[in-house]
């Protein structure tokens, strides 16, 4: 099994030119220098996991990020692993360490995001991945 | 209703949609007069509109709404939005403009409403103007796209739902088993407002123990046993007991499309049902009331009234409706097949018809065929009558030339 992360990059085998438009067309990004992909903000996640399935035969599975610490939220794992359709829901969750901290906890993050100006300082300070 | 109560006053207090709550923010505070309109995009129940509330609370807007329930005609629209976007100050406050459920412009009762809307929003707005809509399909949709800024949202993940639901749980001082909780964050799948909806029903109702949970029968079972129900409430119970669960939906999954399922499949039951003709009548004018209920639920926003909604339909069908069996099926097997067989000539005549008048296949069905089926019939000295509908249409095809 392969696991997509969408806040990590990641390595995929060679797959060819075609498939590997396909997956540029559909929001995946491809750094040359360390040869690794990213998943793009808004990108087509169903029709990138049709193209690989196809490719390399095996299950693809994406995991979601943690909107808190920024870590992966675990979805292999996760209790609602069976039901949680990750491609039609929005694209960070919070793994379990970081649902201990409750809606206030959450809650507290998000304003930081908001209301602190730049984002990305919400991400050095170890929250998140937004911005 | 919770939906209401706990409505979210400020976009941090929303779960889900980080991305999107970011992005819609951002476009807010640095909107500058002439920016492109906002349209959000996504399914219901997912906080579309809440987004929209919580913005012009926190930013101190003025916020004027209009929604499906609205009349949404050239007329209307430019008579309404005109003056405002041309006379920013007239109310001494910063406004924006809401157009909500724009999918739903309708090409009759909104009559030249998506031409004239499209003509407003091309030209330098001078409030910030933000549009929703359900789907990302459509001819309104991809016309809106074109001029405007898209924010797609999606449902929300179950975790997400399951720290809100726990936390409105808290606040109301409500205990609810573990086993309740995920059940009802994995049937609302990813729809906030069915989430505290349902969560809503169970407290209210009482109830404890997942296996009493209304939300998990497949259709077939909730409506049969809705059916066989000796009681009133037993029969209210099982009929909310088909909200959640459709192995095969003809509409869809999210919580609008699954009432409009459950209607779907009592109608199914009730026209496939052997039973005499006055009964019938009597069930289905009880059922087409209860669909314009729904229709005008869903129009005009009124997400309490939904809570009464398997009362009014069980206490309207109740009486008639005892002894019935489920059918998933439209038409009995007879007039499906005939219905079946007619379409295919039906389609070959018009298609042929329509290559040589100029015509649409779908103008050819609608106007020409009825008179040419008149005109067969009476030159044949027979009556009219449905069993000589397939004859006349394989006369009709021969006189073309098809071979049917």
């Amino acid at each position: 099994m392969i696991k997509l992360s969408l806040n990590k990059d990641f390595a995929l085998p060679m797959l060819g030119k075609d498939t590997f438009a396909g997956l540029m067309r559909a929001g995946l990004e491809y750094d040359r220098a360390s040869r690794r992909f990213r998943i793009k903000d808004g990108a087509d996640l169903a029709s990138i996991l049709a193209i690989l399935r196809e490719a390399v035969h095996e299950e693809i599975s994406i995991e979601l990020p943690c909107v808190l610490c920024g870590n992966d939220a675990g979805c292999s794992d996760c209790e609602f692993s069976s039901n949680c359709d990750r491609i039609s829901v929005s694209d960070v969750c919070i793994c379990k360490r970081c649902l201990m901290k409750g809606y206030d906890g959450y809650i507290e993050h998000i304003s930081t995001l908001f209301y602190k100006g730049d984002t990305k300082k919400g991400t050095e300070r170890g929250g998140g991945r937004l911005g | 209703m919770w939906v209401e109560k706990y409505r979210p006053k400020s976009i941090r207090e929303m779960v889900g949609n980080e991305h999107a709550r970011l992005e819609v923010y951002r476009w807010l505070t640095g909107w500058r007069r002439g920016d492109r309109a906002l349209l959000l995009i996504g399914p219901p129940g997912i906080g579309k509109t809440t987004i929209v509330k919580a913005l012009a609370n926190e930013f101190g807007y003025e916020l004027i709404e209009l929604n499906a329930s609205d009349e949404r005609t050239k007329e209307r629209l430019e008579s309404t939005l005109k003056p405002l976007l041309e006379n920013i100050n007239i109310y001494g406050k910063r406004v924006l403009l809401f157009l909500d459920e724009v999918d739903g412009l309708h090409g009759t009762y909104d009559r030249g409403g998506l031409s004239a809307l499209l003509s407003i929003l091309k030209g330098a707005t001078s409030i910030p103007v933000i549009m929703a809509a359900n789907s990302d399909s459509g001819e309104v949709i991809k016309e809106l796209k074109k001029i405007s800024k898209v924010v797609r949202m999606k449902g929300i993940p179950p975790r997400l739902l399951l720290l809100y639901l726990d936390s409105i749980l808290r606040r109301e001082g409500m205990d609810m088993s573990i086993g309740d909780r995920l059940r009802i964050v994995v049937e609302c799948k990813g729809d906030v407002r069915s989430m505290l909806n349902m969560a809503q029903s169970l407290v209210g109702l009482g109830i404890s123990g997942t296996e009493h949970i209304g939300y998990s029968t497949p259709i077939d079972a909730a409506l049969n046993s809705f059916f066989s129900a000796e009681g009133i409430d037993e029969a209210i119970d099982a009929l909310s007991r088909s909200e959640g669960f459709y192995s095969d939906p003809k509409f869809g999954y999210d919580s609008e499309k699954r009432r409009l399922d459950k209607l779907n499949a009592l109608y199914s039951s009730i026209v496939n049902a052997n039973i005499d003709l006055d009964r019938r009548a009597r069930l289905l004018e009880a059922l087409s009331y209860a669909d314009i209920l729904i229709a005008r639920m869903n129009q005009l926003r009124m997400w309490s009234m939904l809570r009464y909604l398997d009362r009014i339909i069980a206490l309207s069908l109740f009486h008639d409706s005892r002894g019935l069996p489920y059918s998933q099926y439209d038409l009995p097997y007879n007039l499906s097949s005939k219905i079946f067989n007619e379409g295919r000539v039906l389609r070959l005549i018009a298609e042929s018809l329509a290559s040589r008048l100029h015509e649409s296949r779908r103008n050819i069905i609608a106007y020409y065929m009825p008179y040419i089926h008149l005109m067969l019939t009476k030159s044949k000295g027979k009556r009219s009558s449905v069993d000589a509908s397939l004859d006349n249409l394989k006369d009709i095809a021969k006189s073309l030339d098809i071979n049917t």
